[in-house]
C-alpha cells in the first residue's frame, strides 16, 4: 500500500532541492546577521532617526507574517518596478526577516558587556572601533552564541516557506515530485525526515564550532 | 606631570568635585584618603577623562585635558588599575597585556610578546602567561591588569582601590607589586583604604572629604599629626579597625 520507492526514484530533484535549501539559507543568514549588526548598533546610536528607523524595521517584521513578508518582496515590489527572480527574492525576504531577530538577539549581546570592559579599553587608548571589534563584539557573540544558532536553524527551516513562490528548494521540489507520483504521504515523510536530519546535524556542528571558538576558560 | 585646578564635577544635582586643586610631580607617588562617596574615585577618572568635568583645568603631561585635546594619546600615557580589574575575559593574561601596544603603539607582534612576558615575569606571573582570567585568583588577575597596563610605559599609573574586591590573603601580593612600582620611580596616584601602604610608600598623603581636599601633606604629618578634625575623625575610625 506504501510505496517507498517513489521519493527514492526521485532522489535527485530532491537532493538538487536540499542543495538549493542549503544555500539560500546559508546566503540569507549572512546576509541576516550583517543586518543584524547593523540594526544593533542603529538601536544603540545616540542618533535618535537611526534608532527610530531600526526600532520601527524591528517591530513591523517581527509583528507580521513571513509567507506576507515573501509576497511583499516577490509580488509587491514589482508593481513598483522593483523585480526579482524567486530565488533572490527568497534571500532578500528571509534575510530580512531574521534580519530583524538578529538585530534584538545582537543587541542585547552588546549590552551584556559590563561598563567597566568598555571603560579598560578605553583607558589603555584604544579607538572605538577596536573596542567594539576585539573587546565588546567578540565577548557579545561568545555570549549570543546559542540564539544566533537557533537562528541559523530557523532560516534553514523558514525557507521552505519560498516553495510558495516556487522557489525550487527541497520542499519546492517535494511538491513536484507529489504531483507526479501522487505518493504524498511517503514524499512528505521522507523530506520531513531530511530537514529533521539537516537541522540536528547543523545544530550539532555549529555547537562544536561553538565549543572550538569559546573555550570554557574565556568565560566570565 | 598632573595639574589639576579648581576641578568642578556634578552628577544631576549632587556636586561631587567642589573645586579640587591637584598638582603632582613626575615620580611622586600620591595617595588619596577619604569616606566612600567623597569623591575619590571620580575624582581619579578625570585625570584620564573617563569623567568629563565641567569646570577647572586638568593638565596631564603637558596636554591639556579638560579642551578634549588628544585625548586617546593621554590614555595611552596613563595606566589605570581597576577596583574589578577588568580583564577581557576572551583573551588570555599575555594577549590582554599586548592588546593595545599591537593595536595603538603599533608594536609587533614579537616585539609586544616579549615585552609582555618580561611585564609578567615582573608581577611574578610568567608561569600563567596562557591563563585566561577565569582561571586567575583575583590578586593573580588584577596582577595581570597591572601588567596590562604597564605594557604601554605610561608616564603616570592611576589605582582605584586595586585591593578593595580582593580577599585579604590576596591583598599582600598586589599591595607588593605596587610598592615595587613607587620604588621604580613611577609616578603614582593611589586611591586605597590600605593605610599600612599609604604610610611607607605615598610622598604625600591626600584626604578628601565631600568632594574637597580637606587635608594633604607627608604621610607622618597627616597620619601622626592630622590638623583638620574630619581628617582625625575618618582616621580614627579606620586606624581602629
Ligand atoms: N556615574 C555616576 N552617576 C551618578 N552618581 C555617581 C556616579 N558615579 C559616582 N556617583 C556618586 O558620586 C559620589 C562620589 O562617588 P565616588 O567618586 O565613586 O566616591 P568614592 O570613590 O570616594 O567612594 C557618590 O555619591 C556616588 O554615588
Ligand atoms: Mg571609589
Amino acid at each position: 500500500m506504501f510505496d517507498w520507492g517513489a521519493p527514492i526514484r526521485n532522489l535527485d530533484l530532491l537532493m538538487q532541492g536540499l542543495v538549493v535549501t542549503l544555500q539560500v539559507a546559508t546566503l540569507s543568514f549572512v546576509f541576516a546577521f550583517a543586518l543584524g549588526l547593523v540594526g544593533a548598533l542603529a538601536r544603540r546610536s545616540h542618533f535618535w532617526p537611526l534608532r527610530f528607523v531600526a526600532t520601527v524595521y524591528v517591530e513591523v517584521i517581527r509583528n507580521t507574517p513571513v509567507l506576507l513578508q515573501i509576497f511583499v518582496i516577490f509580488f509587491g515590489l514589482p508593481s513598483v518596478g522593483i523585480r526579482f527572480d524567486a530565488v533572490t527574492a527568497g534571500i532578500i525576504a528571509l534575510s530580512v526577516n531574521s534580519g530583524a531577530y538578529l538585530t534584538e538577539i545582537i543587541r542585547a549581546g552588546i549590552q551584556s558587556i559590563s561598563r567597566g570592559q568598555i571603560e579598560a579599553a578605553i583607558a589603555l587608548g584604544l579607538t572605538p572601533a577596536q573596542i567594539f571589534g576585539r573587546v565588546v563584539f567578540p565577548q557579545a557573540l561568545r555570549n549570543i552564541y546559542p540564539p544566533v544558532v537557533n537562528q541559523f536553524i530557523m532560516v534553514l527551516l523558514g525557507s521552505s516557506l519560498l516553495s510558495a513562490i516556487a522557489v525550487p528548494d527541497l520542499t519546492g521540489n517535494a511538491l513536484v515530485v507529489n504531483s507526479r507520483t501522487y505518493r504524498t504521504v511517503e514524499v512528505f515523510t521522507f523530506v520531513t525526515l531530511v530537514y529533521a536530519g539537516l537541522t540536528l546535524t547543523a545544530s550539532g556542528l555549529l555547537n562544536l564550532l561553538g565549543r572550538l571558538l569559546f573555550p570554557r576558560a574565556t568565560a566570565r | 606631570m598632573i595639574e589639576m585646578k579648581q576641578v568642578q564635577k556634578h552628577f544631576g544635582s549632587l556636586h561631587v568635585l567642589k573645586g579640587v586643586d591637584l598638582h603632582v610631580r613626575p615620580g611622586e607617588v600620591v595617595v588619596i584618603i577619604g569616606p566612600s562617596g567623597s569623591g575619590k574615585s571620580t575624582l581619579l577618572r578625570t585625570i584620564n577623562y573617563l569623567e568629563p568635568i565641567e569646570k577647572g583645568e586638568i593638565w596631564v603631561d603637558g596636554t591639556p585635558v579638560h579642551q578634549h585635546k588628544d585625548l586617546r594619546q593621554v590614555r595611552s600615557k596613563v595606566g589605570m588599575v581597576f577596583q574589578q580589574f577588568n580583564l577581557f575575559p576572551h583573551l588570555n593574561a599575555l594577549q590582554n597585556v599586548v592588546l593595545a601596544p599591537t593595536l595603538v603603539l603599533k608594536k609587533s607582534r614579537e616585539e609586544a610578546d616579549e615585552k609582555g612576558r618580561a611585564l609578567l615575569t615582573k608581577v611574578g606571573l610568567e608561569q600563567k602567561a596562557e591563563a585566561y582570567p577565569g582561571q586567575l585568583s583575583g590578586g593573580q588577575q588584577q596582577r595581570v591588569a597591572i601588567a596590562r597596563a604597564l605594557a604601554m610605559d605610561p608616564k603616570i599609573m592611576l589605582f582605584d582601590e586595586a585591593t578593595s574586591a580582593l580577599d585579604p590573603e590576596l591583598v599582600g601580593e598586589v599591595l607588593a607589586v605596587m610598592r615595587q612600582l613607587a620604588s621604580d620611580g613611577m609616578t603614582m596616584v593611589v586611591v586605597t583604604h590600605e593605610m599600612g601602604f599609604a604610610r611607607e610608600a605615598a610622598d604625600r598623603v591626600v584626604f578628601m572629604d565631600e568632594g574637597v581636599i580637606m587635608e594633604e601633606g607627608a604621610p607622618d604629618d597627616i597620619f601622626s599629626n592630622p590638623q583638620n578634625p574630619r581628617t582625625k575623625q575618618f582616621l580614627r575610625r579606620v586606624l581602629e579597625k
